[in-house]
């Protein structure tokens, strides 16, 4: 995610103070990982990627993710839900659907969101197994900046799917 | 519950306060006491380093405006005087440096550029004027200066910041943008993409769905979890259900939409926030500052139980009246650095179908009623808000210290508010940007 | 926040079997994102986000989401389910300090 050095600086941004914010994602930045207890979730038998994503472009997110695989991008296929203007960056709903739900024993397979000029464009994965994986995910996500939202629908043969939409995203107003 | 007034007392004690609220402009609710968070006070305090702040929310600027004036009956500050002016003799201003001035000042905010000339600031208003051809008009440099500098003496009525006069550009940073201005000519005009012209904006959709789903509003969740607030005993052993019951849902119901309202006792209009500071610590021992968590969920979940069951005010009882006519003054009393009203961007004239800095104004209408979904969930900030955080707030745009949050100004200006909202269905906690 | 870990889980209280019903959640958690200094530099420290979550029907796993810090605070969540047996979902979100938090909701047949 951005600071936006790109866009100017609001009266909102001057109303705040400046120590410390600017909510952004790097590589770098160091977490802490405790151990799970025993009688917990055993997650290393569960089906998903537990490591932070990079901080990278997002044509080394969708490569890293789905290799050489192409992507049909079509919103004949793909309803990608989000709205035209985000007013303001924290919350952003985000909804994507199968427009032809797949008929068993196809199903869903993943359903990855990536914001391409979220400094992590990688933002959040759905693995799913027969029973939910009917092509519909809900989240609510972070953006920076205005950006491309993509959603990549990967289905149990190994065929992706997606749509995108711009989101602006404003960050002005007088304290709005 | 409290013991009946005597008819005759009543009317004496009426006919005073009617007297001295008239008199006074105000009711000063002597025998109100006022318990607000550290955050919510107004206080004015000075920095190991010297500073003069105001002591606000944890984030927000700290400047303290004391120079100015404020929303209080009483005034303090000053207004800006009016200044007509020249432009400095012997300096030239700088287009491009105008242009950065432009956004950051933030003229982009109300005034639009279409056809590009606003490069990254796409989001502008249209409060005022689009500028994008200014220069063609070929106007005296002068003329621009004192607009810029103080509008006032050109449109005694001008919504626009005294720039100059207020102290808020320096002579140089007007000369900047009048340069930059007049060498906006032979542009796109009016023509430009959608994005940059606010007139051609479609306005934007309610993305957040349900308000009261506590899988959408994360203050709908709160307000659920709030029901053991209502069986936590206070000092006095006594909790909320003591007195009203173990069913918040059966004791409140239709209760918020009787708030604000005046409460003789207190001598004032109070807000439900404002009435919970003072019941729960007369009733039961039990803290409540306004603006404080355990305050704010309790008001949500009271306000829950009158879902949907509109709002009542008793806007008939005379000194009501009073206040709400104090409300409304308020609600156009130009104030701060800015020398702005409530009525400048919130009023149905200036609101409707207008952007202001590219957030729809349209719907900050006051007259569409605004304070049915508060207290609110703000995603901007990750917090519930209520009406009174939403007004402090909006007073550093104004470049104003803000009162205490349970002031009686506030609630006069709440009340006046709220009228707008009369007959319609409460819906809160409320959901918003 | 002192409330980090409440979940609110949406379920039709039952289904017909076969049928596709929608979850809905919420957790209350502040899903720290980087922050940086006014130079512009990474704070070091450690950040509390949300990065897994996992869903179990009648405790078969179902569904896992891998949400990270571009995810918004207090994050909501929605997804299909189809209900073939009457049972209990359970939803486990784990954050990076390695809490746990966790909702229950039962659903019968219609």
């Amino acid at each position: 995610m951005n600071d936006a050095p790109a866009m100017p600086p609001t009266t909102r941004r001057r109303f705040i103070r400046l120590a410390g914010t600017g909510v952004c994602a790097t590589a770098l930045a160091p977490l802490v990982w405790i151990a799970p207890a025993h009688a917990r979730v055993s997650w290393a038998a569960l089906a998903g990627t537990y490591s932070v994503p990079p901080a990278e472009d997002v044509d080394a997110t969708i490569r890293r993710l789905f290799g050489t695989r192409e992507v049909e991008y079509s919103d004949a296929k793909v309803k990608l839900t989000v709205p035209n203007v985000a007013e303001n960056g924290a919350v952003v709903p985000t909804e994507l659907e199968l427009l032809a739900p797949p008929v068993p024993p196809l199903y869903v397979k993943r359903i990855v969101w990536v914001i391409d000029r979220n400094k992590r464009p990688h933002t959040v994965m759905y693995d799913f197994t027969e029973e939910t994986g009917i092509g519909y995910a809900a989240a609510y996500v972070r953006m920076g900046e205005t950006s491309r939202v993509r959603g990549v629908v990967e289905l149990s043969d190994g065929r992706l799917l997606g749509a995108w939409k711009e989101v602006a995203v404003i960050t002005g107003g007088c304290g709005g | 519950m409290r013991a009946v007034v005597k008819r005759g007392a009543a009317r004496v004690a009426v006919g005073l306060a009617f007297l001295a609220a008239g008199l006074a402009g105000a009711s000063s609710g002597q025998s109100w006491v006022s318990r607000v968070v550290a955050e919510a006070r107004g206080a004015i305090e000075r920095t190991p380093d010297g500073r003069s702040v105001q002591h606000r929310f944890r984030g927000w600027a700290d400047d303290d405006f004391s120079a100015f004036t404020t929303h209080a009956y009483v005034s303090t500050g000053q207004p800006v005087p009016v200044e007509k002016v020249q432009p400095p003799a012997g300096r030239s201003g700088d287009a491009a440096r105008g242009e950065r001035l432009w956004r950051e000042a933030p003229c982009v905010n109300c005034h639009a550029l279409p056809g590009g000339a606003q490069g990254d600031a796409r989001w502008a208003g249209d409060l005022g004027p689009p500028l994008g051809n200014y220069g063609a008009r070929r106007p005296e440099a002068s003329y621009t200066y004192q607009v810029i500098f103080d509008p006032r003496v050109l449109n005694p009525a001008s919504v626009m910041p005294p720039w100059g006069a207020a102290g808020l550009l320096a002579p140089q940073d007007v000369l900047d943008l009048v340069a930059f201005l007049h060498s906006l000519a032979g542009g796109a005009g009016a023509a430009g993409e959608a994005a940059q012209d606010p007139s051609r904006r479609a306005p934007p959709a309610n993305y957040f769905g349900d308000n009261l789903d506590p899988t959408r509003n994360p203050a709908a969740l709160l307000a659920e979890r709030a029901e053991a607030l209502w069986t936590r005993e206070g000092a006095q052993r006594a909790s909320c259900a003591t007195c009203h019951g173990a069913d918040p849902e059966r004791a409140m119901a239709g209760k918020a939409t009787r708030f604000p309202r005046y409460v003789e006792r207190y001598g004032r209009v109070v807000s439900l926030e404002d009435f919970l500071s003072a019941h729960g610590p007369e009733a039961g021992g039990i803290d409540l500052p306004v603006e404080g968590a355990d305050n704010l969920r309790l008001a949500m979940l009271v306000k829950m139980q009158s879902s949907g069951q509109s709002l009542n005010l008793d806007l008939d009882d005379p000194r009501t009246r009073l206040a709400w006519e104090r409300g409304r003054q308020t609600f156009h009393k130009r104030i701060g650095q800015r020398n702005h009203a409530c009525a400048d961007c919130h009023s149905p004239e200036q609101a409707r179908g207008r952007w202001l800095g590219g957030r729809y104004l349209g719907r900050a209408d006051v007259s569409l009623g605004l304070t049915r979904t508060y207290p609110a969930w703000r995603t901007s900030f990750g917090e519930v808000w209520s009406l009174r955080r939403r007004i402090q707030w909006c007073m550093l745009p104004h470049g104003a210290n803000n009162l205490a949050a349970d002031a009686v100004e506030y609630a006069d200006l709440e009340l006046y508010m709220a009228s707008f909202d009369q007959g319609k269905p409460l819906n809160a906690p409320g959901l918003k940007d | 926040m002192s409330e980090r870990g409440f979940v609110r889980t949406r379920v039709p209280r039952a289904a017909k079997p076969g049928e596709v019903i929608r979850v809905r959640m919420l957790i209350v958690h502040p899903m720290e994102g980087i922050e940086r200094d006014a130079a512009g530099n990474v704070l070091a420290r450690p950040y509390n986000f949300i990065y897994r979550c996992a869903v179990f029907y009648n405790g078969k796993p179902v569904l896992t989401i891998t949400p990270t810090q571009s995810v918004s605070a207090n994050p909501y969540f929605s997804f299909p389910l189809r209900v073939t047996a009457a049972g209990t979902l359970r939803v486990v979100f784990e954050d990076s300090t390695g809490q746990q938090y966790e909702d229950s909701k039962r659903i019968e047949l219609a």
